[in-house]
């Protein structure tokens, strides 16, 4: 079943309903009392409404809502049956099947349409509730979170008869531990009684436990969704408990935040102290006076109160030479080197002895105890990313200026941290792109406007942290891409022929394409181009992606995705023939061995398997990297489907061997030059195996499908 | 010996509850084997906490055999140590 | 014996859209259009030895609505985790939903992840 034809399925239905509500309501007319067919009316707008929901129909969603709800006050009898609302019923049933079944649909006389029955609903339901624009929140993504973990302490003490709700508190645990890492557990079996005195089918364990987690506490309240009503679950923010270890440091402020947080200036009142500061040159303080925004004294106080602070701050803190961390971090991977040898030696030891179990246990711990070890150096390493976006602020007025524009810099999640080198290393690609969203992006004030804008345009700059991952957004609201001169361009220089259909991705996916747009033909593209393929350079040394999305008319965003750490990551082990292979932890999807049948070859596009539905490209890694395999054959071997840049593909190797945290040693480059291999690692036995980059491999393995 | 359905879970437990009760009064050691079984619920795990205190008050022993790795985890987060 | 999800929901569209929602568990899918014909459905299922992993039951339907079709099932069954279908403005069979003997609900209309989310906060 796919979506298309869910809509086909809806589509009848919606016929069946409208057939029906057509002859209940001739049936009204005659017996306008009757409350059963009433009801049958309500219930046919409300089945309505759920369906068309579901298929992704807003227009009519809503409608049946509004329907809905005037049949539901006919039925409390708020609302009397006359002819005129019968008129106005069958005039939006009218409306409806125009809406599914003609040509109508989505136009702007439907429109109206539906504006003048949606009026005359008002004037029979009154002023309804305001909450649809709320709605779209509940289902929307989660906001990105701040980089600053939260500890969270839960108490779970679940209801005895618990079971009897096809809950098991297990697995609400099992949830509540993906949400963040366990710093302490304690499992409460004091209810237990003794064996033959128990009942089974009831529940006596409850737990105490503390996790350390980026997420916030909604997510937490997520797990406990179904069970917090009838089981007693407290939820308790102990971040400060453990502030030490938090962020909880001051910040330095300036003189300007200072008095605006004390309520004695306004915020357009502190612009325009800084545009004065920025072209006089005098001391912000002095301008507050003069301007008689505040008193001398005020001033003052703010000052002494900068001073404090920074006081404070130099109390706090030790200066410590990034090399010092460095040599520490070198260290700490030398110990996950020799950490994984033992893990090897205990892995062969006999599971049902107790020696071995007491060994596995104990390196369990250690383990633990090296992770929180390396994030406690990495958080060390990790500066927020705020300064960096603030130098831009100068230089977009700047640039701006110089090209007739007006635009605003917008700086959202400047506390998020990074680490310092990956910091350094993405401020000039910054700058590209900045450069690019004012040059190419951001239309003159005339065009916005005749395009129904703002005249200012916006660039924002943001950073958030997501699933392990640091994620860092450039975002305009210019005229975007023009995809249909990208087209020709791609065409200019042989990247695609004349009449073959390349999709939306593919087409912003050329902007990336070294030399694609030199400089003298930016201003054609009227979009991205300058350097974009340097840019990308960048970012994947840093082990990051980059992704463009655009919408014309309505802006770009560049979406840049970089690892919290550059060192270590968690990985895979994967054999081929006599080789082992590291694949990353976080581009794997699934793991699988196909069906025969379930492999294809695709004109065009190569080897081909399903997977859940969808076929995605195969890559044989022993070919690739001119190796022997056990297994030639994807239904005799492993295929490890992954994901990069939303393109999925499946690796054909051997066996899995495992999964473990790897030190990433450099190649410098000169063991292989293959996009395909990111590094090395050397294993607890002394073995060195290539770090596969998923990244790379993927945009090889496109290309050699394209090239077919 | 009790050998444990793969999806072993409260719908059964009061077969399993009774079957340890019955092993364990006619013998000095219990073998349960978990090959098979890829998860557990909150009423196995509190099961065999139990069985694991009667049997110790016995002077018997309730051993595990097979336990997968994923079970292992399910288990130390009821607290069973293994 | 084969393990099944039955969802009961008297619009078609939702059947299959929960159907299609749940490809991803490998978990079969039953449909019926009311309360009545799922108890009957069950009952033929348990006879062949065949069990229900799961129910997703729409509460307003016609002949048997959800509420009474889970008081019905839970005489039988007190373990199965059930789902009630809502919609928002009906919010309040939620509650009533949890005392008949409801596990979980979700609001129409629903993304398929998001459903899929909600079924595996109950069987895995």
């Amino acid at each position: 079943m796919s979506e298309s034809a869910i809509k086909e399925v809806f589509i009848s239905e919606a016929k069946e309903i409208i057939e029906k509500l057509e002859s209940d309501l001739v049936q009204l007319e005659e017996n306008e009392g009757d409350q059963e067919i009433v009801n049958r009316i309500f219930r046919s707008f409300h089945t309505l409404k759920g369906s068309s929901g579901i298929v992704g129909l807003t227009s009519i969603y809503n409608f049946s809502h509004k329907l809905e709800n005037l049949l539901d006050r006919v039925r409390s009898g708020d609302i009397a049956v006359d002819n005129s609302l019968i008129d106005l019923i069958l005039g939006s049933i009218d409306w409806i099947r125009d809406e599914l079944f003609t040509e109508k649909a989505d136009t702007d006389e439907s429109k109206s349409a539906m504006n003048a029955l949606q009026q005359r609903i008002l004037e029979y339901t009154g002023e309804e509730k305001a909450v649809e624009a709320g709605e779209e929140e509940e289902t929307g993504r989660a906001k990105p979170k701040a980089g600053v973990y939260n500890y969270f302490r839960i108490k779970a003490r679940f209801a005895d008869d618990v079971f009897e709700t096809g809950i098991d508190p297990l697995m609400i645990i099992e949830d509540l531990l993906t949400v963040g890492t366990l710093l302490t557990k304690n499992v409460d079996r004091e209810q237990l009684p003794a064996l033959d005195a128990m009942n089974p089918e009831r529940c006596y364990l409850s737990w105490d436990l503390i996790i350390k987690t980026l997420e916030p506490v909604d997510k937490i309240n997520d797990v406990f969704m179904f069970v917090r009503d009838r089981n007693s679950i407290t939820i308790e923010d102990v971040t400060a408990s453990f502030s030490g270890r938090g962020r909880e440091l001051p910040q330095e402020k300036r003189i300007g935040e200072i008095l605006l947080e004390k309520g004695i200036i306004s915020e357009a009142e502190l612009d325009a102290v800084l545009k004065y500061h920025d072209s006089h040159k005098t001391k912000i303080g002095d301008i507050i006076v003069k301007k008689g925004l505040a008193s001398e004294k005020d001033v003052k106080d703010a000052l002494e109160e900068q001073e404090k602070l920074k006081k404070k701050i130099e109390l706090n803190t030790v200066r410590v030479d990034t090399n010092r961390l460095d040599n520490i971090l070198n260290l700490l991977g030398e110990i996950v080197i020799g950490q994984s040898s033992l893990n090897r030696i205990a892995d062969e030891l006999d599971d049902d002895k107790d020696t071995g179990f007491q060994l596995k246990n104990a390196l369990y711990g250690l383990d633990r105890i090296t992770r929180e070890f390396q994030e406690q150096i990495m958080s060390i390493r990790m500066i927020p990313i705020g300064p960096s976006f603030e130098q831009f602020r100068r230089f977009v007025r700047d640039s701006a200026h110089e090209r007739g524009k007006d635009i605003k810099l917008v700086i959202e999640g400047g506390d998020t941290e990074l680490d310092k080198t990956v910091i350094e290393k993405i401020s000039d690609p910054l700058k590209h792109m900045i450069r690019n969203a004012i040059d190419h992006g951001i239309e003159v004030p005339e065009e916005r406007e005749a395009a129904g804008k703002a005249a200012a345009g916006l660039v924002t700059l943001r950073a958030y942290h997501q699933e392990g991952n640091v994620f860092i957004e450039v975002l305009d609201d210019g005229r975007g891409v023009n995809l249909a001169k990208v087209r020709s361009r791609a065409v200019e220089r042989g990247l695609l022929k004349e009449d073959e259909e390349a999709s939306r991705e593919r087409l912003l996916s050329y902007l990336f394409h070294p030399g694609f747009s030199t400089a003298d033909r930016v201003d054609d593209l009227s979009g991205r181009g300058v350097g974009m393929d340097v840019v990308k350079t960048n970012i994947e040394e840093l082990r990051g992606t980059v992704e463009l999305k655009s919408e014309e008319g309505k802006g770009t965003t560049i979406r840049i995705k970089l690892p919290l750490t550059l060192a270590i990551i968690d990985g895979m082990l994967v054999s081929i023939g006599r080789n082992i292979y590291i694949i990353p932890l976080l581009s794997i999807v699934e793991s699988m061995q196909p069906k025969q049948e379930d492999v294809k070859t695709v004109e065009g596009k190569g080897e081909m398997i399903s997977f859940r539905g969808e076929f995605v490209s195969l890559a044989r890694l022993y070919d690739l990297f001119e190796i022997d395999a056990r297994h030639k054959n994807p239904w005799e071997g492993l295929v490890i489907v992954v994901e990069s840049a939303n393109t999925r593909i499946g690796l054909l190797v051997d066996d899995l061997l495992g999964q473990q945290q790897i030190v990433i040693k450099s190649l410098d480059n000169y063991i292989t030059r293959s996009r395909s291999i990111s590094g090395a690692a050397i294993l607890g036995d002394g073995k060195v195996a290539l770090i596969v980059d998923i990244h790379g491999l993927v945009e090889d393995i496109m290309d050699i499908n394209s090239a077919r | 010996m009790i050998k444990l359905d793969s999806d072993i879970g409260v719908k059964k437990i009061k077969e399993f509850h009774a079957a340890i009760i019955d092993e364990l009064r006619s013998n000095d050691e219990v073998l349960i084997d978990f090959s098979g079984v890829e998860r557990i619920d909150c009423s196995v795990a509190q099961l065999i906490i139990a069985s694991g205190r009667a049997a110790r008050a016995a002077g018997k022993t309730i051993k595990l055999k097979s336990v997968p790795r994923f079970v292992k985890y399910q288990m130390q987060i009821c607290g069973i140590k293994i | 014996m084969g393990k099944y999800i039955m969802v009961v929901d008297d619009s078609p569209t939702i059947r299959v859209s929960v159907e299609f929602a749940l490809k991803a568990t490998g978990i079969p899918v039953e449909q019926a259009e009311n309360g009545a014909e799922a108890l009957k459905k069950i009952k033929a299922l348990t006879e062949k030895g065949d069990a229900i992993a799961m129910g997703i039951i729409d509460v307003n339907m016609p002949q048997m609505d959800g509420i009474t079709f889970i008081k019905n099932f839970r005489k039988d069954d007190k373990f199965t985790p059930l789902i009630v279908l809502t919609t928002e403005s009906e919010e309040h069979k939620i509650q009533e939903g949890k005392d008949a003997g409801a596990s979980g609900w979700i609001v129409k209309p629903f993304q398929p992840a998001e459903l899929l989310g909600v079924v595996q906060r109950f069987i895995r």
